[in-house]
């Protein structure tokens, strides 16, 4: 009898475990990529939508090509520079707390694209400071995972996407830079938990952040790992 | 020498292990067990919270069917190293009746009842085979601390995924495997380092039989760490912090590219 219970105990252990264990695997992500660059390269979507839209749209794109998911005749190219905004850095640094752009009470909107600034800055004056505000990011990602990075204070949920897919961005970039495969391991966890929320989406600045943010995941795997 | 252990669940291979050839040494005395109680919601949600699936998984694997089931045959295996020492029983609670050592049952090694009874045990040390963080007021009961042995070399590996993370990061084969023994502190693996001792992969190991065979070694590592340690024979050499990161589950497209590389080894 012990053992009968055991084996109804297994099966419906392994039922559960085959329902709940189907991450979005890796075809499934790339097909998304390029399905989705193929409806927004249509007439009349993408010139409709904000200037940093449209940016990261053809950055996506771009990925895509490097990333080997698209070749470069099956898109038409653009010209594409980004609408930087005016940033200063140092007043931002004075501004944060100790704990830096993450804390048990959220994250701070719009330092991400700050940090990403750093990143692309290249100066070692800020080394240690990056360093620090990515490693706790990581930390707080991987542990508090699909329900990491609240934004404090409280935005509304298209906002919040953004800043999780800005900072899945900056994982991946700073993966590169940094060549510490912890965090681009970071970044395709965001993007997974993610794809449920976008799989049917309608077009907007919200999808092509997450679509900037998977292809920028590829082309890191492709750098670091090929 | 008396020490107590602390375990996650009173079917553990290792902790029964570890105990019962700990208990055979003749200068060193098991005073007391701490098993959790695995059916207690908090630790269910805690866990889940934490692992995800990976829980249910270890669940199936661990508590339904022991380890004896996949590994028995593999001779370098834990189950191997039990049946090798005729270790007794079935359960950490069969092996405690039969030793004449207390055992308690707890939700969490931290409650104030774990924290009372060992305080009364004059411990010189409490070894860690499993079962969470530790707390401050646990860390500090016992004269030499509470001794873990973490599957990855300290202080370059700590955290998750020790066995995975070195392949992915190597520049040549073998990669940077191995245990370390280690005092625990409220740090993740950051505590000072008793011992390390290297355990290269070998040529066409997988990761799974890899982590098959790590697992006696860590047992008989732990052993020799705690007889050392009676002897006085160990120093404790801390850590700092900037000397290692720390890392995490590893996604599974990462875990592929980790497999495709060990396959790729030089002459």
């Amino acid at each position: 009898m012990k053992s009968a219970l055991k084996k109804i105990v297994s099966l419906l252990l392994q039922v559960a475990i085959d329902f709940l264990d189907n991450p979005v695997t890796k075809n499934e992500l790339q097909n998304f990529i390029i399905n989705k660059i193929s409806q927004l390269s249509q007439p009349n979507i993408i010139t409709g939508l904000p200037a940093k839209s449209q940016y990261e749209f053809n950055l996506t794109v771009q990925n895509a090509i490097g990333a080997k998911l698209l070749s470069a005749d099956q898109v038409q190219s653009q010209d594409n520079s980004d609408p930087k905004l005016d940033l200063d850095i140092s007043t931002w640094m004075a501004g944060l707390p100790k704990s830096g752009v993450i804390s048990p009470k959220g994250l701070i909107p719009g330092s991400i694209r700050n940090l990403l600034a750093l990143i692309n800055q290249n100066s070692s004056e800020y080394t240690a400071f990056v360093s620090d505000n990515f490693e706790r990011l990581l930390r707080h990602v991987e542990v508090r995972r699909e329900a990491s990075l609240f934004l404090n204070p409280k935005a509304d949920v298209k906002t919040t996407w953004l800043e999780k897919h800005a900072v899945s961005i900056a994982f991946s970039s700073y993966s590169r830079k940094s060549k510490d495969p912890r965090f681009i391991n970071a970044a395709l966890k965001l993007n997974g938990w993610a794809y449920a929320q976008h799989a049917n989406m309608n077009p907007g600045s919200q999808l092509i952040r997450y679509l900037l943010a998977l292809s920028e995941a590829e082309i890191t795997v492709k750098e670091l790992f090929s | 020498m008396r020490i107590a252990i602390l375990s996650p669940i009173h079917t553990s291979f290792y902790s029964r292990l570890v105990t019962f050839l700990t208990h055979k040494e003749p200068q060193i005395e098991v005073v007391q067990i701490v098993v959790r109680n695995i059916w207690n919601w908090q630790r269910i949600k805690s866990e889940y919270k934490r692992d995800g699936v990976r829980l249910l998984k270890k669940v199936h694997r661990k508590l339904l069917w022991g380890e004896n089931t996949a590994v028995a045959s593999l001779e370098n295996s834990i189950a191997a190293l039990g049946d090798s020492v005729k270790l007794p029983g079935r359960s950490l609670v069969d092996l405690a009746k039969q030793l004449n050592i207390p055992l308690m049952t707890v939700n969490d090694h931290n409650e104030q009842q774990v924290q009372d009874t060992l305080a009364t045990l004059n411990l010189d040390a409490i070894v860690f085979t499993g079962g969470g963080l530790v707390r401050k007021n646990i860390l500090n009961i016992s004269k030499l601390g509470v001794i873990n042995c973490h599957a990855g070399l300290l202080p370059n590996y700590r955290g998750m995924d020790v066995v995975e993370w070195p392949i992915i990061e190597m520049n040549s084969f073998p990669p940077q495997t191995g245990m370390t023994l280690h005092i625990m502190d409220k740090g993740v693996d950051t505590g000072p380092i008793l011992a390390t001792k290297p355990l290269p992969f070998r040529p066409n190991e997988t990761i799974k039989d890899f982590r098959l065979r790590i697992e006696p070694e860590m047992v008989q590592f732990m052993i020799e760490g705690i007889k050392r340690l009676e002897a006085n024979k160990l120093k404790a050499r801390p850590q700092v912090k900037e000397d290692g990161k720390q890392y995490f589950v590893m996604h599974p497209r990462i875990k592929e590219l980790a497999n495709k590389k060990l396959n790729i080894k030089p002459d």
